[in-house]
């Protein structure tokens, strides 16, 4: 017995010992970076920066990492006046039906409203960390390189509220950064003034901070938060300051109109402002309007963003049918693997150009094809009485927008193709995110709301100029007009839904111009439901707000 | 013959070679009678006359070594004389006596007071032969007689006689393994007829336990073992395939039967796992084992134990949950190195797979869903070919074989298992193959007689490469149009074989693709055993495993493939490499005092577990000519590495105390430290107890041992852990989200985990309750099971208010239940003369159920719902086809055409009945669950005289799986589908709905099935999954050879199928994967 007894007392003695190897189980990961790991100097900020650029540019993607379908932006500029869903995909139609469709449980909504939470934790991160004081800033001035870097995420910060305050109004407002710690399930949705105070601060800040101009393309510069600042304060109808720091940023900044051809397709046919679309042209020295450039790059690692705005927007000219058959291949030339999914609606495309409007001509929308047969893998089905080099125009569009039509004109601004492999479903070339003529169209409202009708009138023919579109007088500038003119300029590229709501013309808009959602949209879709994924998380609260009629 | 009486064979054929008949000239005359002539060259040494003597006269020395040390030089012995007189001249030149006794001659050491140089015994000799019977007066062949004293002696034949030459008084001793030995002393020239009295306590198995070996009658647990027949005697590429349906409570589900056939999902005792792994634990000869199953040498596996209760895995601690798989492999034995081959060869068909339609089929489908929409390339094909077979091109007859020899044996103190097997198959997939190279060495060798060393090493080379056709997806065979061109004109595959649509890819180019894919593999588990002698009983284990591997991939996609022409040629180089030791230090003490025996384990482990993962992928090359070798000079290249390491620390105690074979206890505790969990919660503790009562052995058992011949009651309940949380999932992570600025990658971080310092394992808290017993005399062996297991603390990702980045963290946050049966018999049905009859059957039955979700609220979204099981199938329910006639404006479908979809309205109205209209939150439904309720499997052994014929059955019930009523073929009918019985006015089918997608005059048709609603089907099935036939060669002819075995047989798999399931196969959880295959196999074992 003795002995069974000496037994246990070496076990005991084993199981004690074990209590002694805690640092055994300690987890030193080599490959995986952590908040405290990795932002201890300028170079650990920066790329925890770059990880936001990259998130920031989904924007332009589809709903998921890794995925082209849905794209981020569809709430954004989708189901407005100027674009409807042509194609759509399954069920994905929302914003043609809006009603039932539009709705908490809406996983496109959910995913739009995570995104950008996923942007303001990521920038708050960042913005608490550089207080802490043992960072190496890598520099021989500290607090300007510190700045600057808190200026960037301070600027991405108002971005994303920006985004949330138009599509839902009324949100929580989170400045910390999240840890598991600090988890919190009685959250609020703060009045947007609220928000708009820390936006504005946030721009503010951004606007001192950043440099002018950047010798990196696609990093944030002053004149972008700027003009942001200008738009905030448009929404805030402090219409003086909107129009000064617009103006700044048209007079003082680096920043002016593309006027003259430039970059690859110099020598070719074309104007001036379809140059700015072409290729490798966003980023080209030569493109002085440019502000915001979203990089990519075909073959580069960091260059792969998902990027769909030509498999959205580039007609389906491959489905279009000769005789019964398909008689158009897929080409670089024709703009790459198109779907067709969203497209201009038949009052964009056939009301609000005049002849003379570079913006409308065949350089901007794809109107006819050109027969081939140069293309070895994907060769077009010639007609019979057809021969290479002939044209093959699209039938008449004049009449109302359908669904599922292949023949109708798209958008040249997205034309791409990877340059291995045409039928990629994603897109690699720079997308311009902001340009000067945005800051144009944002004085020209700022002085109409001034109610300073020539100069907005003279800001709008500077604009319109570039494309050889004719002068406008006062008597001209309405609300309307400039809408109609954002549309003309910004197709594609506007946050049109937030233009649209920004001057009270949402409702309005839609009903008369959008043939297909112009019957189903209503009142409640001024706001965009808040996910009951959130609300049913934040269940400490039990009288959390959900948009009306939701 | 039962079972026992098959091993008593086995083991008795392996020992067969000691025992051999002495066939000497027999010498009847006295030494004194016999005369010897010898010349030797004097000096002489003594060994060299008696060798001499030795081949002279036909007697044989017996004698110790040590006798000889020193070197008797002899003289005067070269002349004719007796050889009496020889041994006595021999006697007075050394210090040694002579004792001859028959036809040996003992050498002695002469003692003091010795006067007789020789002494001689002459005993009487001659034949007597016999027959050995057991304890039912059926013989017994491969009983063993042997002369006590002596190494002479005798097996019987098959028909249990036997002849020895003999001496008058001899004593013979009579074995059996697993009956009482006999003895007897002989009378010349009679025979003998022996009866053999079984050995009941001998008769015992032994099963392999977690960290030792228990007998089967003190067990407390639920343990399953799968026995060398059903291992060795079908041809089975992994051990898994031996598994299935052989014990009862495993599910095995496999996903593609592809050459490896190592795609399978194993679950014990139901699922208890949402999110986590349901995978048992594997242990192969004591040491974890993580790698591929089909790394592992089926045909070197001794057996496989299954531990299912909680008794049992409360010893594996966080890892025990979901049930334990304990490998043996073989090891040597004392005795006469035996060499084995064993091998088979065989075909394999592809069995039944939904048909895509035929190329004529396909044109009028298409043409009836889409008129006109034909291009011209579909028409081309249809006229010039009729279409192509996409399957019979991806498929082809496969060829399986295996080839092993093992050579093993030993001393009392050196025991050695050698293998080598290779192992070729070559798929029903155009280009699926594997081959596994695999060298085996276990030994044993004791050092001293305290201490002991021991090894059981594999080293393995399995070789993956080569890519199959490919069959699933939007670019597989199943569904690729059959009205394009497969091939060029000169044979060569198109790359993009139909002109008008480049989307699609000719399914078979990737076969062309380079693709070397090879694994070597290191699992070596190194013993020391050391008996501690101060303490009786008690012994100590180190135990260590390496388990290392490397599994390196290189590919390449030419531009003789699709990929590689879309590409511009496409490399992916990928090389992984693992490392995982493990240290145990295992304490034994055993001992019996009186009536109470004691046992008791303890453990202190250490395991660590590491691998780094390193890939290139590459594209866009300016040719093919360096394939993979050219993967740094690609347009676009995308490295990426990943590392892991986990480290577990361990402690374990089990005491077994036993009070007269009566009454058994068991209580088992551990604790388990695991690096991955939250740092507020490494550490778990699992403990167990489990009792048993084995009432035969009480006396008031003793009048029903006529008809229940035994009867053991167990109960156990206890703990285990399910680790289930991956390395570093606990942090707080930023993840990888790189960016561009201009040309230069920027490396770039976003917040994507937050971490979860309270993550811990899940509890699996579960009871056993058993009875084994056996009917007349053990004829019938049969064991239920009663378990019922809670896992609790289910890892769930736990929403949290999506504002903070990452949506979710994992939380312990869910339960589930198992509730099951299990039943097993082997029954020994007849036994007449030489025919033999058995049958092995076992089931189970489980209730799977989730018990709680987070927030006590069904998660609609993933279709887990509290009260149901985790594979519950919920959806809209189809309820037939809208037929002409019908009243649509009073139903929930006031829009449906005759045609369409039915939809089932089943809630939404006022007392939770049908509210007239169909939404999807109100109607859909509960339809059945993916996994069976019931398994079950049965073995059926014939033999007759030297055939032997097996059968197994097994059979899955209560399994529901999806089932599609309209064919995906995307708009323009580009994809290919099966037939289906569609409804037309003509032909009112309720099963499938019109082939269309409009109708002419209306206008938004949504579709014949606007909801999307599937068919919910029973995959419930019965297969005969084996059948083998087997010849054993007598042994005379054997004799003749010189063979000590030879066995034939001929194996089929998957014969026949009886099954309602209109999908790819029933068996198959996957639906477009490679379909199962019937297989058809001959085989040889022959033992030297």
């Amino acid at each position: 017995m003795k002995k069974i007894i000496q037994i246990f007392q070496f076990t005991a003695l084993s199981l004690a010992l074990i209590s002694c190897s805690d640092e055994f189980l300690e987890e030193k990961p080599a490959n995986i970076a952590t908040a405290p790991t990795l932002m201890v100097d300028a170079s650990g900020f920066e790329a925890a920066l770059s990880g936001i650029y990259a998130e920031v540019r989904r924007e332009k993607s589809g709903q998921l990492i890794g995925n082209t379908d849905k794209p981020l932006f569809t709430s954004m500029m989708v189901g407005t006046d100027v674009i409807y869903i042509n194609h759509f995909a399954g069920d994905f139609q929302d914003f043609n039906t809006y009603g039932n469709l539009i709705n908490p449980a809406n996983d496109h909504i959910t995913a739009l409203w995570e995104w950008l939470y996923g942007v303001v934790s990521a920038s708050n991160a960042i913005i608490s960390r550089a207080e802490n004081s043992d960072i190496n800033w890598q520099s021989d001035d500290p607090a300007a390189v510190r700045d600057r870097i808190v200026g960037e995420a301070r600027f991405f910060r108002a971005w994303a509220y920006r985004h949330l305050t138009y599509l839902w109004g009324d949100v929580p407002l989170h400045l910390e950064e999240s840890t598991t710690e600090n988890i919190r399930r009685d959250w609020e949705r703060s009045a947007v003034d609220d928000v708009y105070l820390v936006m504005e601060e946030d721009l503010l800040f951004a606007a001192e901070h950043l440099p002018q101009a950047s010798d990196m393309s696609g990093k944030l510069v002053k004149g972008v938060a700027q003009h942001y600042l200008a738009e905030l304060y448009l929404i805030k109808g402090q219409y003086k300051e909107a129009r000064d720091v617009a103006q700044e940023v048209i007079s003082d900044g680096p920043f002016s109109l593309v006027m003259s051809r430039f970059g690859q397709e110099e020598g070719q046919d074309g104007t001036p402002f379809t140059d700015l679309f072409i290729g490798d042209n966003p980023n080209s020295a030569d493109n002085t309007e440019a502000m915001w450039v979203l990089q990519a790059g075909y073959g580069l690692i960091g260059g792969e963003g998902d990027l769909s705005l030509r498999r959205h927007f580039t007609n389906r000219y491959h489905d279009v049918k000769v005789n019964g058959s398909n008689v158009l291949g897929i080409t670089e030339e024709r703009g790459g693997r198109g779907l067709g999914r969203y497209a201009a609606t038949s009052f964009m495309l056939n009301e609000l150009y005049e002849d003379a409007d570079d913006r409308g001509s065949e350089y901007a929308w794809k109107y006819f094809y050109i027969y081939q047969n140069n293309h070895a893998l994907n060769p077009d089905k010639i007609p019979d009485d057809k021969t290479p080099g002939d044209t093959l125009f699209l039938p008449d569009h004049s009449g109302s927008e359908t669904t599922l039509n292949s023949y109708w004109p798209g958008t040249r601004k997205w034309e791409s193709a990877a340059p291995d492999l045409v039928t990629n479903a994603r897109q690699y070339n720079d997308i311009t995110y902001l340009r000067l003529a945005e800051t144009y169209l944002l004085l020209a409202e700022a002085h109409f709301r001034l109610g300073d009708l020539n100069e907005a009138a003279q800001v709008l023919t500077e604009l319109r100029a570039r494309a050889n579109a004719s002068s406008v007088s006062s008597s001209d500038v309405t609300i309307d007009f400039i809408l109609d003119e954002r549309a003309r300029e910004l197709f594609a590229e506007e946050h049109r839904r937030y233009a649209l709501i920004r001057n009270g013309k949402f409702l309005e808009r839609i009903q008369a111009h959008n043939e297909i959602a112009g019957s189903n949209v209503t009142q409640r879709d001024l706001l965009l439901p808040i996910p009951q994924k959130f609300i049913d998380s934040n269940n400490q609260n039990q009288n959390f707000r959900q948009n009306p009629d939701y | 013959m039962s079972k026992l009486c098959i091993y008593g064979i086995i083991i008795q054929m392996s020992v067969y070679t000691l025992a051999f008949a002495l066939d000497g000239k027999s010498q009847h005359k006295s030494v004194n009678d016999i005369e010897v002539q010898f010349s030797f060259e004097e000096p002489v040494q003594l060994e060299k006359v008696l060798e001499e003597i030795e081949g002279a006269t036909g007697f044989h020395f017996a004698y110790m070594d040590a006798f000889l040390e020193s070197s008797y030089i002899l003289t005067g012995l070269s002349q004719k004389q007796t050889l009496g007189d020889l041994l006595t001249s021999i006697s007075r030149q050394t210090d040694l006596a002579f004792r001859r006794r028959n036809n040996n001659i003992y050498i002695l050491k002469k003692e003091l007071g010795d006067t007789k140089a020789v002494t001689e015994i002459i005993e009487q000799e001659g034949t007597i032969s016999g027959v050995v019977f057991d304890e039912s007066g059926e013989p017994l062949p491969g009983a063993t007689i042997m002369i006590k004293g002596s190494t002479s002696g005798t097996v019987t034949d098959l028909e249990g006689t036997f002849e020895l030459t003999v001496s008058q008084g001899d004593v013979l001793i009579v074995t059996f393994v697993g009956y009482l030995a006999k003895e007897l002393t002989v009378e010349l020239n009679t025979t003998y007829t022996i009866a053999l009295e079984p050995d009941i306590s001998s008769l015992e198995e032994v099963v392999v336990v977690g960290y030792g070996t228990q007998r089967k009658s003190d067990l407390t647990g639920s343990v399953a073992s799968v026995g060398e027949e059903r291992l060795n005697l079908v041809p089975n590429v992994n051990f898994t395939q031996a598994l299935r349906s052989a014990v009862p409570g495993i599910l095995i589900d496999q996903n593609s039967a592809g050459a490896e056939g190592g795609d399978v999902e194993i679950t014990i005792r139901g699922r208890n796992s949402i999110n986590g792994d349901n995978k048992p634990f594997i242990v192969l000869d004591g040491i974890p084992y993580s790698g591929d199953i089909s790394d592992i040498n089926p045909s070197d596996i001794k057996s496989i134990t299954v531990l299912k209760d909680a008794s049992s895995v409360a010893i594996y601690g966080t890892r025990g949950s979901n049930g334990v798989i304990l490998i043996q492999t073989k090891r040597g034995n004392t005795g006469k190195a035996s060499i084995n081959y064993s091998g088979f060869y065989g075909i394999t068909e592809i069995d039944n797979y939904l048909k895509p339609l035929t190329g004529e089929q396909f044109a009028s489908f298409k043409e009836e869903r889409e008129p006109g929409t034909l291009t011209e390339t579909e028409l081309e094909v249809l006229n010039a070919t009729g279409g192509v077979d996409w399957i019979d091109l991806a498929t082809q007859t496969g060829v399986k074989q295996q080839h092993t020899i093992s050579i093993s044996g030993g001393t009392a103190d050196t025991k050695y298992f050698v293998s080598g097997t290779y192992l070729d198959v070559k798929g029903i997939a155009i280009n699926d193959e594997f081959k596994r190279y695999s060298l085996r060495v276990n030994l044993d060798q004791n050092i001293t007689d305290w201490l002991s060393f021991g090894t059981s090493t594999q080293l393995s080379l399995s070789d993956r490469s080569g890519r199959s056709a490919q069959f699933s997806g939007e670019h597989g065979a199943y569904t690729m149009n059959p009205l394009i061109k497969a091939f060029n004109e000169d044979r060569s595959y198109t790359i993009f074989p139909w002109q008008e649509d480049p989307f699609f890819y000719n399914p078979l180019t990737q076969t062309l693709a380079l693709d070397d894919d090879v694994t070597n593999k290191v699992f070596t588990n190194n013993f020391l055993d050391v008996k501690l002698p101060f303490i009786p009983g008690f012994s100590y284990r180190l135990n260590t495993g390496v388990e290392y591997y490397s599994w390196e991939q290189g590919t390449y996609f030419g531009r003789n493939t699709s990929r590689g022409t879309t590409n511009g040629g496409e490399a992916d180089v990928r090389n992984r490499v693992g490392e995982n030791y493990t240290v145990e230090n295992i304490i034994n003490y055993d001992r019996n005092f009186n009536k109470h025996t004691l046992k008791f384990t303890g453990l202190y482990s250490f395991q660590q577990q590491k691998f780094e993962d390193r890939r290139l992928q590459s594209m866009g090359f300016t040719s093919d000519l360096l394939s993979y070798y050219q993967a740094s000079q690609g347009t676009v290249i995308t490295p990426s590495y990943a590392v892991s390491e986990s480290v577990i620390l361990s402690s374990m105690a089990r005491i077994n105390y036993g009070y007269d074979g009566k009454y058994l206890l068991t209580l088992t505790g551990r604790r388990d430290g695991y690096s991955a969990f939250g740092e507020n919660t490494k550490y778990g503790f699992f403990p167990s107890a489990a009792i048993a009562w084995n009432v035969h052995n009480e006396t008031f058992f003793v009048p029903l041992e006529s008809v229940m011949s035994s009867l053991k009651l167990r109960v156990s309940y206890g703990k285990s852990g399910n680790q289930a949380v991956p390395a570093y999932e606990t942090l707080s992570k930023y993840g990888e989200r790189n960016y561009v600025f201009g040309e230069s990658t920027s490396a770039g971080f976003f917040p994507t985990t937050l971490g979860a310092p309270d993550l811990g394992w899940e509890t699996n808290t579960a009871l056993n309750i058993g009875v084994d017993f056996g009917l007349f005399k053990d004829r019938v062996q049969a064991n239920l099971d009663f378990y019922r297991a809670n896992i609790s603390d289910l890892l769930f990702p736990l929403q949290i208010p999506s504002i903070y980045g990452p949506t979710e963290i994992t939380a312990n946050a869910a339960e589930v239940r198992n509730t099951g049966f299990e039943f097993s018999v082997s029954s020994y049905n007849v036994n007449k003369g030489a025919f033999t009859w058995t049958t092995d059957f076992n089931t189970s039955y489980n209730i799977n159920e989730i018990m709680d979700l987070p927030g006590g609220i069904d998660d609609v979204s993933s279709k887990l719902f509290i009260g149901r099981p985790i594979t519950q199938n919920y959806g809209l329910k189809f309820e037939g086809i809208w037929q002409e006639g019908d009243d649509f404006l009073s139903s929930a479908q006031p829009d449906a055409y005759p045609g369409d979809v039915k939809v089932a309205d089943i809630g939404g109205g006022p007392n939770g009945g049908p509210n007239g209209k169909i939404d999807v939150d109100e109607d859909r439904t509960f339809q059945g669950q993916r996994d069976p309720k019931v398994i079950w499997g049965m073995n059926n052994n014939f033999s007759y005289g030297n055939f032997s014929l097996s059968v197994f059955m097994h059979g899955v019930h209560g399994v529901t799986r999806i089932f599609d009523v309209e064919p995906n073929v995307y708009t323009g009918v580009r994809r290919n589908t099966i037939k289906r019985d569609y409804w037309s006015s003509d032909n009112p089918s309720n099963k499938f709905p019109a082939n269309r997608i409009s109708i002419e005059g209306i206008n938004n048709y949504p579709g014949v099935n606007p909801y999307g609603v599937y068919n919910y089907v029973s995959a419930d099935f019965i297969r005969v999954k084996d059948i083998t036939l087997a010849y054993d060669v007598p042994s005379s002819v054997l004799a003749k050879l010189g063979l000590s075995t030879l066995k034939i047989y001929v194996n089929t798999r998957n014969l026949l199928t009886f099954t309602k399931y209109p999908g790819l196969d029933p068996e198959l959880s996957s639906q477009d994967e490679i379909p199962l295959q019937k297989e058809f196999i001959l085989g040889l074992n022959v033992g030297l």
